[in-house]
């Protein structure tokens, strides 16, 4: 329950942050909005993260709310981002068992996971204006998603084996 | 629990989750699905809410924009190193074509000022200004706003132009107590009345959803060259005349606008007090909608703030 929340919390201020002004560029300007689907990319490697579907909808709202779009939309995407990178937990996981996540195995399946996202987003803008999402804005999206979930991957990593460590029986804290 | 029991109950559990993820996951998609379709019926109370929800988030988003700022002073920093050298060049051609302006300015002041005086003009009221921080840029394919610091608290009001350094960011469309939402210039409901070039041909600049807007002219055959100035025309009333907007320049048979403003940097922005007599129609009906809820809430009917006509 506790590591649910923490979980929650976590995506929810990764998601503030990801929608505050970090001055960058127009052409690069999908690479902030990107940093939520890593962190539910990586949370969906990591068999000790507990990021569920209502944390990732309440992000999505979130976004919604703060971007002043059409409430539902923001919440719609990360759920399919959530959709395809459980599916690829699931596909790895049968591959290399239970074991905790890798940084890079969550590196190189957010590749896959983030084309289905910039193309569920690029479906959308072409819905509204044809043409507003360039080949090269999209394939910085993907990068920039990949690199992130490596980065999140990593710090995931050490959070949980650090709170793992100071849980176990002989930790002088716990003796 | 001995940590074997551990690890087998974490495998039980991490094999039971992609199941119990799916399902959950469906259920959440149709709720988005279903929040997607009633927020296109656009109803004052959705407004009201988004609204509370965006004065309660601005403490944690005001935090949020500090933590940021390092990233956002490193780029700064880039942007200017790497092109130092010409902007050096710039400024110096600059100051030397000013020069000349300058003494051209001071003569064009001195004739304004008689034949103001001759003419007894009246003198437009000042205008004032609240300089705020942006906190949030909306970058989405349906929307290009921005939410700001600050609120009807500190005298912002719907309708009320904004501007930056180099020229119009765009207007306020919606304040809280303590937030407002700015609607840029790029975004595609954005319409502003402007005048282009020397013979301040009428036009209306639309939101193009990228970082330049088109311009749409109102006289057919009406000529605009690649370069000409273009400005608030301040028909309608709600923008002042003379506000710097950009350029106009023609790319194959349309005419698009290159903005002074970096719509994707912003960083604090002026909000113009104009005072409009539109700004009352505007703002009336906001405060009605934001009325609604409270008037619900208290179980008043026909409150003050409920009621349009009065």
């Amino acid at each position: 329950m506790i590591a649910r929340a923490a979980a929650a919390i976590a995506f929810l201020s990764i998601t503030l942050l990801s929608a505050v002004s970090w001055g960058v560029p127009s052409a690069w300007h999908l690479v902030p909005v990107m940093i939520p689907f890593a962190y539910i990319h990586a949370a969906a490697h990591e068999p000790r993260a507990a990021l569920g579907a209502a944390a990732t909808f309440a992000g999505g709202v979130l976004t919604d709310t703060l971007t002043d779009g059409p409430l539902g939309f923001w919440a719609l995407l990360y759920l399919v981002g959530y959709l395809a990178s459980t599916q690829s937990a699931t596909l790895v996981s049968d591959w290399r068992g239970n074991r905790p996540m890798s940084p890079l195995v969550a590196m190189l399946t957010a590749v896959p996971v983030a084309s289905v996202v910039v193309a569920a987003i690029a479906a959308a803008a072409t819905l509204r204006d044809p043409g507003t999402m360039s080949s090269g804005g999209a394939l910085r999206s993907i990068i920039a998603m990949a690199l992130a979930s490596g980065l999140i991957g990593v710090g995931m990593n050490a959070a949980l084996s650090r709170r793992r460590n100071d849980q176990a029986p002989g930790h002088p804290e716990r003796a | 629990m001995s940590s074997l029991a551990k690890d087998r109950f974490a495998r039980r559990a991490v094999q039971d989750k992609p199941r119990s993820a799916r399902t959950s996951v469906m259920v959440f998609m149709l709720v988005a699905a279903a929040l997607l379709a009633s927020s296109q019926i656009d109803h004052p109370l959705l407004a009201a809410a988004r609204r509370h929800a965006s004065d309660l988030l601005t403490p944690a988003l005001t935090a949020a924009n500090a933590l940021t700022e390092p990233v956002r002073a490193l780029g700064r920093q880039l942007r200017s190193h790497s092109s130092l050298v010409a902007e050096v060049e710039r400024l110096k051609g600059e100051v030397q074509r000013l020069s000349a302006w300058e003494a051209r300015a001071k003569e064009l002041e001195r004739r304004i000022g008689h034949l103001t005086a001759l003419a007894r003009v009246v003198d437009e009221p000042a205008v004032g200004f609240v300089t705020v921080r942006v906190i949030v840029e909306a970058r989405s394919p349906f929307v290009r706003t921005a939410l700001v610091g600050a609120g009807r608290n500190h005298g912002l009001r719907p309708g009320y132009p904004v501007i930056n350094g180099d020229g119009l960011v765009g207007r306020i469309v919606d304040a809280g107590d303590r937030s407002a939402r700015l609607l840029l210039l790029s975004d595609p409901a954005s319409r502003i009345p402007v005048i282009v070039g020397a013979a301040s041909v009428d036009a209306i600049l639309l939101g193009g959803g990228g970082s330049s807007a088109r311009l749409t002219l109102f006289a057919n055959g009406a000529k605009v060259s690649d370069g000409d100035e273009v400005v608030t025309s301040g028909v309608g009333g709600l923008f002042p005349r003379g506000l710097r907007i950009g350029v106009a320049r023609q790319v194959a048979a349309d005419l698009t606008v290159e903005l002074y403003a970096h719509l994707d940097q912003l960083d604090y922005v002026s909000v113009l007090q104009f005072q409009s007599p539109l700004l009352d129609i505007i703002d009336r009906d906001r405060v009605a909608a934001s009325a609604l809820p409270r008037n619900f809430a208290s179980g008043a009917v026909g409150g003050p703030g409920a009621e349009p006509g009065k």
